[in-house]
């Protein structure tokens, strides 16, 4: 299976996923625990699948949607991390890598999800305008829009961040390979769940 | 160990439990209001929505407002929620009423949501003209208030910024 | 009533699909109610202008929107009937949705989502590094992250209609005789001792004591920044850490 086809379908996995965020029915299925080994098995990795999605899982663990305030997307990062560590050229070094950066782009998912909320401000006046017989129509057609609009957004996102990155962490990865000390840095992913199990700690102390 | 005053318009609500008790480390929620926040029902619900180390009172704002004066709020870390701006300015002109020296502390604007025909001017903030009208009775009794939701964000002062926010609201108004 | 209910409870999975910064959750909870509306009036000019009056400033946690909706539907048929005014079911409504949420973020988001996450994490820890004490099984770890999540997911969405309609407001009463908060304390302090005997067995497993020091260097740090900085940035700090003590190893 060439990548560019891979890219397409994981694309289309993810845009199902991340429904499972906010749009339909919370649950759970878009927790990095549950995404990272998923992922992990369509590049016949499960293992490292899960190392990521246990990390990540640790470290969002305390992240909540409080109200008004949206969370970084655990979803985007543990799939972009899966992704990135499963590069040829990045070996052992490739996992720590790629959370690296599918964590910044989680933020940049976080961006669009903003966008799109204050996008939906616009279709209400077109409710509150409406004559009584044609209200209910409208709703419908809003919540529909509402899952479509959703989908569309996370296939559009992955297919342009994919590629982008993929160059990134490739280069990078490469470029690695001549660094002296690189030998040290294999048991770095090892320690990395200590930053959860901390963070998770310090979520459930109560003063 | 003081009290903190918030003008939000849902009163208690996720937010409030798990964006404001563990940072400022509130040991006290008052619900000050006049209306029917107070009754049975609401009591329960909101004593059920608190955790059990975090009181929960519920007074009417001649209360509040004595017990301000008093100094009765120093003994902890005390949150004070009201529903409006209304009813902050009745709470302003109570806590003079008992003692004209008294400067209360930088009070907080959290949310006004409620929006119907007014304008909304931040993401968490509506006002009209006659918002506008009782923010600048409130600056003008030396009253500093800040706009932000979470303690960690920015805080907008809006004793600065109330003469935009007219412009902003009046060229809406006139549309 | 029953098929009223799951009806409902099935749209209002969509309840947050067209959440805006204006009014939040509000189209999801008129798309949820819908059916009732049409059930009470016949006439489709009425149906139009109660779901209208519904179409207000709404958020509140999204399982336990159920419990409200319920309510509301009780208050609905009282409407109907003309013992109470279409003011006092939106003021109700909005009245009652601040502190169910403040509930469901407690609860669910705060306590459940969490210890789910630690349950299926200590699995995988306790397994040591690289499958040192047993060969962890992926399928179990999904499976029971999922299943326990989920065993309080699914009845409160799905029941919580019905109890919301039978009940109407003494449906607190009901929940303050559950005593959720000392629930939620004793699950949260459960959660610290499992994550810690976890990292211990999994830091045992090293066999190598810089590293094991290392770790536990990590988790006190993490725990010290955690009062004062977000998830990220402290991973960040620690990451950069990390790679600098152990270039140094």
């Amino acid at each position: 299976m060439n990548i560019t086809l891979k890219f397409l379908l994981l694309a289309i996995f993810s845009g199902v996923v991340h429904l499972d965020t906010m749009v339909f029915g919370q649950f759970m299925f878009s927790r990095p625990i549950v995404v990272g080994p998923i992922v992990g098995y369509f590049f016949n990795s499960p293992q490292t699948g899960l190392m990521i999605g246990v990390i990540l899982e640790l470290m969002y663990i305390s992240v909540i949607p409080i109200g008004i305030k949206i969370p970084p997307d655990a979803t985007a990062a543990t799939i972009l991390s899966v992704v990135f560590a499963n590069i040829r050229e990045c070996n052992d070094l490739g996992m720590p890598m790629s959370i690296f950066f599918g964590i910044i782009f989680s933020l940049v998912y976080k961006f669009t999800d903003i966008q799109i909320r204050t996008l939906n401000n616009m279709y209400l006046s077109w409710v509150d305008t409406a004559k009584a017989e044609f209200v209910e129509k409208r709703i419908n057609l809003l919540v529909y829009y509402g899952i479509v609009v959703s989908f569309l957004r996370t296939i559009l996102f992955y297919l342009i961040v994919l590629p982008i990155i993929y160059f990134i962490v490739k280069n990078v990865c490469v470029l690695i390979q001549y660094c002296p000390v690189k030998e040290n840095f294999r048991d770095i992913i090892y320690i990395l769940p200590a930053i959860g199990v901390g963070i998770g700690i310090a979520h459930f102390m109560e003063e | 160990m003081s009290y903190i005053i918030r003008v939000d318009d849902r009163l208690v609500h996720g937010q409030v439990i798990e964006g404001w008790i563990k940072p400022l480390k509130i040991s006290m929620i008052t619900i000050c209001s006049d209306t029917i926040a107070c009754d049975i029902m609401q009591k329960t619900l909101y004593k059920l929505s608190v955790p059990p180390h975090v009181a929960l009172e519920c007074d009417n704002i001649e209360t509040v407002a004595k017990k301000i004066v008093e100094k009765k709020y120093e003994k902890e870390n005390v949150l004070i929620l009201i529903s409006s701006l209304q009813e902050l300015n009745v709470l302003v002109n109570n806590v003079l009423r008992f003692s004209e020296k008294t400067l209360l502390n930088t009070i907080n604007i959290g949310g006004l949501r409620h929006c119907g025909n007014k304008k909304q001017v931040y993401r968490a903030l509506c006002l009209d003209m006659k918002d506008i009208e009782l923010l600048k009775e409130l600056i003008s009794k030396k009253i500093v208030m800040e706009y932000y939701i979470l303690p960690d964000d920015k805080k907008l002062k809006l004793n600065d910024l109330v003469l935009d926010l007219e412009k902003t609201v009046k060229n809406e108004a006139n549309k | 009533m029953k098929f009223f209910s799951l009806r409902i409870a099935i749209r209002s999975l969509l309840i947050q699909s067209m959440w805006n910064y204006e009014r939040m959750q509000n189209v999801g909870f008129a798309f949820s109610i819908k059916p009732f509306i049409n059930y009470l009036y016949k006439d489709k000019v009425v149906q139009g202008e109660r779901i209208k009056a519904h179409f207000g400033f709404f958020n509140t946690h999204p399982y336990l929107a159920n419990l409200l909706i319920g309510i509301v539907m009780r208050l609905e048929e009282k409407y109907s009937r003309g013992e109470i005014s279409s003011d006092e079911v939106i003021r109700t409504k909005t009245m009652l949705a601040g502190p169910v949420a403040a509930i469901g973020d407690r609860l669910i988001w705060s306590t459940w989502r969490v210890f789910c996450g630690i349950v299926a994490v200590s699995i995988f820890l306790f397994s040591g590094k690289d499958n040192y004490w047993f060969e962890v099984n992926i399928k179990l770890i999904l499976a029971i992250f999922l299943f326990l999540y989920n065993l309080v997911h699914i009845p409160l969405r799905f029941f919580s209609v019905y109890w919301g309609y039978t009940y109407s407001s003494d449906v607190i009463h009901k929940l303050s005789k559950f005593s959720i908060q000392t629930k939620v304390l004793s699950l949260r302090k459960i959660g610290i001792l499992l994550l810690l005997l976890s990292a211990l067995v999994y830091s045992i497993s090293f066999e190598d004591y810089v590293l094991n020091i290392i770790f536990w260097l990590n988790i006190i740090l993490s725990i010290l920044l955690s009062k004062r900085y977000a998830q990220i940035i402290i991973f960040y700090v620690l990451f950069l850490f990390n790679m600098i003590i152990l270039i140094y190893k």
